[in-house]
């Protein structure tokens, strides 16, 4: 039962995750763009961020760089979800410290959840 | 002694006889007498016998002289005969002495008119048309002064003969000496009025390829000056002998401290090392000169970063011979190139992304639909459909984006061509982007105008279709206000507007704007929410010139918003336009 905030502009996309986590007993809340996402991170602590990648105004990579840079955020476990498949960003992400980056294609949004509880685990222990 | 008178005196002495003193003494002294005369007789007969054979060897030599000389006179005359040129010799006082049949021709006259007369009686000599004097003809020279004389065509002589004939003439003549005295003089000479009219086609040939070459080179120098490639010639000394326009645009346009009006900072006479300053020191370009210079080899510099651009510099030796007298210098502005380079990565990027969203929609909405649906309300699931249908909805159009890209790059789109009002388009489009604009909470309108204006003649479904790219363009790009659409006749066009009130676009946009590979320019990741593939413009662009009309970019101001416009022919010029049914694009 985990508190997730999705930073990710696609609103048939966001929704899509929203649910599917709902059906698995978790809440999920959506950011339009990375500047909300960034407002609602300081205001509420979330367990884990699911972060795209290619958004207006704030690319993810710097959102995932100004959550790492920033003590109340830098714990909180990224997981990148992204249709980008640039090796370059795959590296600076994980270099920031993303704890995981998955391509939304390449899975069913149930395998994204089974992810997101790995992550969280891992994280607990 | 006589050799019988000899045997008598032997016998007697022999018999020892006594012969009287007297007697002995006398028969001594004719025996002595006929001795000397035997000898003297003896060295006659012989000489005579010399003599005699000698005569005759002289008189065989003699013999072959003459007929040596006889051959040699024999092959004279017919060389003579033969000669094309004529030939004459005088003696000391100008007094024809022969004249070879060629003269006789050329001059109208026979040899026993010419022999015996004096030379100047046979003819006129001119020179630049004016008769020469005696004295200044060419054959008293030779015999006043011993020299030979030739002249030739260059000189301009021409000979009229008594009979009245003129003909341009060439001619040497050489003194006949003895040792010392000059007996007279030889003269050759021809008729060179086909020489003439050689030497003239020659000339005209001459000036006419001198203005060929001329042409050649003003067209070299046009194209060089028209080239969009920058164009520097320098000499040995690394100074700038020739410059073109291109290169003043792309090397002046980086300095930063050029006065506004001044275009030829950079100019002949300018130093290689003054245009270093413009590349300042990304490029030491004179060192790079001198090299190039020394070793005889080009060079190529790639992607130099000068200013704002990227630059390729290619030098190149000049060689004659097989010294180096200077270098050539192409300049290449390749940063619209690198532009584009970066953009089409971006675009495979941008496309791919494009494509794998909707799909994740699709698959992600219908395993969720599969795996909770007893857990799913009814709405909800209603929810998920409309997300599926959408999305598959926006991947068919993005894949018919592309396929129409392909077929109309190779050519194969075939155009409907019917007369139409475009004001009925219009009318459609608006009704169908209505909801989209309202969702955003922007206007979209049309002037009335539209719909008086004359008919096109156009494929109506890829009106429609380039309407809805620009009509949704401005849409997507507009936060406030709204989109108007007007039309207007243009000459034989009917030309439609697109105005909104949206972000506008950047220069640097603006360059790739009706280009393939458009959403480059600001950062990849940062691109905004266009829902694209960034072909619709060029797409459009294909679509409208394969129609006969163009579309462009009439005005835009950041923060203010664009004006688009494209073009079509009225029907009454296109059916006069025999080519333009079925026409294939080329891009």
């Amino acid at each position: 039962m985990a508190k997730i905030l999705i930073i990710e502009d696609d609103p048939v996309i966001s929704r899509m995750y929203q649910r599917v986590l709902k059906l698995s007993s978790h809440v999920a809340e959506i950011a339009e763009d990375g500047e909300v996402g960034l407002e609602m991170v300081r205001a509420v602590t979330y367990d884990l961020i699911v972060l795209d990648i290619m958004m207006p105004k704030v690319n993810g990579l710097d959102v995932l760089k100004q959550l790492k840079a920033h003590q109340e955020t830098a714990l909180v476990p990224v997981v990148i979800l992204t249709n980008s498949v640039s090796d370059k960003v795959i590296k600076a992400a994980m270099a920031m410290g993303a704890a995981r980056y998955l391509l939304k294609s390449d899975h069913d949004p149930m395998e994204v959840v089974e992810i997101v509880e790995d992550v969280l685990r891992s994280k607990k222990s | 002694m006589h050799k019988v008178l000899e045997r008598q005196l032997e016998r007697m002495l022999a018999t020892g006889h006594s012969v009287p003193v007297e007697w002995r003494e006398f028969l001594t002294a004719i025996s002595d007498t006929y001795t000397h005369n035997d000898e003297d007789r003896i060295l006659s007969e012989r000489s005579l016998d010399l003599s005699s054979k000698e005569m005759v060897r002289i008189n065989q030599k003699i013999q072959e002289e003459e007929e040596n000389l006889r051959r040699e006179r024999d092959r004279a005359r017919t060389i003579l005969a033969s000669m094309n040129e004529g030939l004459i010799v005088v003696d000391q006082n100008r007094q024809v002495l022969s004249i070879n049949p060629a003269a006789q021709q050329l001059l109208g006259m026979s040899s026993q008119n010419s022999v015996g007369q004096r030379a100047e009686e046979l003819c006129s000599i001119l020179a630049n048309g004016r008769r020469l004097s005696a004295d200044k003809r060419p054959i008293d020279q030779t015999l006043k002064y011993g020299r030979p004389i030739i002249l030739t065509i260059q000189d301009d002589i021409g000979i009229e003969t008594r009979s009245g004939k003129k003909f341009p003439l060439a001619v040497s003549t050489a003194p006949l000496k003895t040792s010392q005295k000059i007996i007279g003089a030889v003269v050759a000479f021809r008729d060179i009025s086909q020489e003439k009219v050689a030497a003239g086609i020659v000339e005209r040939q001459v000036i006419e390829r001198t203005e060929e070459a001329k042409q050649r080179r003003a067209q070299l120098q046009a194209s060089i000056k028209n080239l969009d490639i920058g164009f520097i010639m320098a000499d040995q000394n690394l100074s700038v002998i020739m410059i073109n326009e291109a290169s003043v645009n792309i090397l002046g346009s980086q300095m930063t401290d050029r006065p506004k009006n001044v275009n030829h900072k950079i100019a002949v006479g300018m130093k290689i090392a003054d245009i270093e300053k413009v590349v300042k020191d990304n490029l030491k370009l004179f060192a790079e000169c001198r090299r190039v210079l020394i070793n005889q080899r080009k060079a190529v510099f790639r992607n130099i970063p000068v200013g704002n651009l990227y630059l390729n510099f290619y030098i190149s030796p000049v060689i004659v011979g097989k010294k180096s007298i200077g270098v050539a210098i192409l300049v290449e502005d390749t940063t619209e190139a690198r532009l584009l380079e970066r953009s089409k990565d971006e675009f495979f990027s941008i496309a791919s992304h494009e494509l794998r969203t909707p799909l994740s929609a699709i698959r992600g909405n219908t395993a969720i639909i599969k795996k909770f649906y007893g857990q799913i309300s009814r709405s909800e699931i209603m929810e998920m459909l409309d997300d599926i249908h959408s999305s598959s909805i926006r991947l068919i159009e993005m894949v018919s984006d592309f396929l129409d890209l392909s077929r109309l790059q190779q050519g194969k789109i075939k155009f409907n061509f019917k007369p139409m009002a475009v004001g009925l388009v219009v009318t459609e489009v608006v009704k169908e982007l209505e909801s989209t604009a309202q969702a955003n909470k922007l206007y979209l309108k049309f002037s009335s105008a539209i719909d008086r204006l004359p008919a096109v003649l156009a494929d109506r479904d890829r009106v429609k279709q380039i309407l809805i790219n620009l009509v949704g363009n401005a849409l997507k790009f507009t936060d406030r206000g709204g989109v108007t659409i007007t039309g207007r006749t243009e000459g034989k066009f009917v030309s439609i507007s697109v105005a909104d009130t949206g972000r506008g676009i950047s220069h640097e946009s603006q360059r790739l704007l009706f280009k393939k590979f458009q959403q480059a320019g600001e950062s990849l990741l940062t691109r905004d929410t266009s829902r694209g593939t960034g072909l619709g413009l060029y797409i459009s662009k294909l679509l409208t010139m394969g129609m006969g009309g163009n579309v462009s970019l009439i005005k835009t101001e950041p923060g203010q918003g664009s004006t688009f416009a494209f073009s079509l022919p009225l029907v009454k010029l296109a059916l006069k336009t025999p080519n333009l049914t079925g026409k294939k694009i080329t891009s």
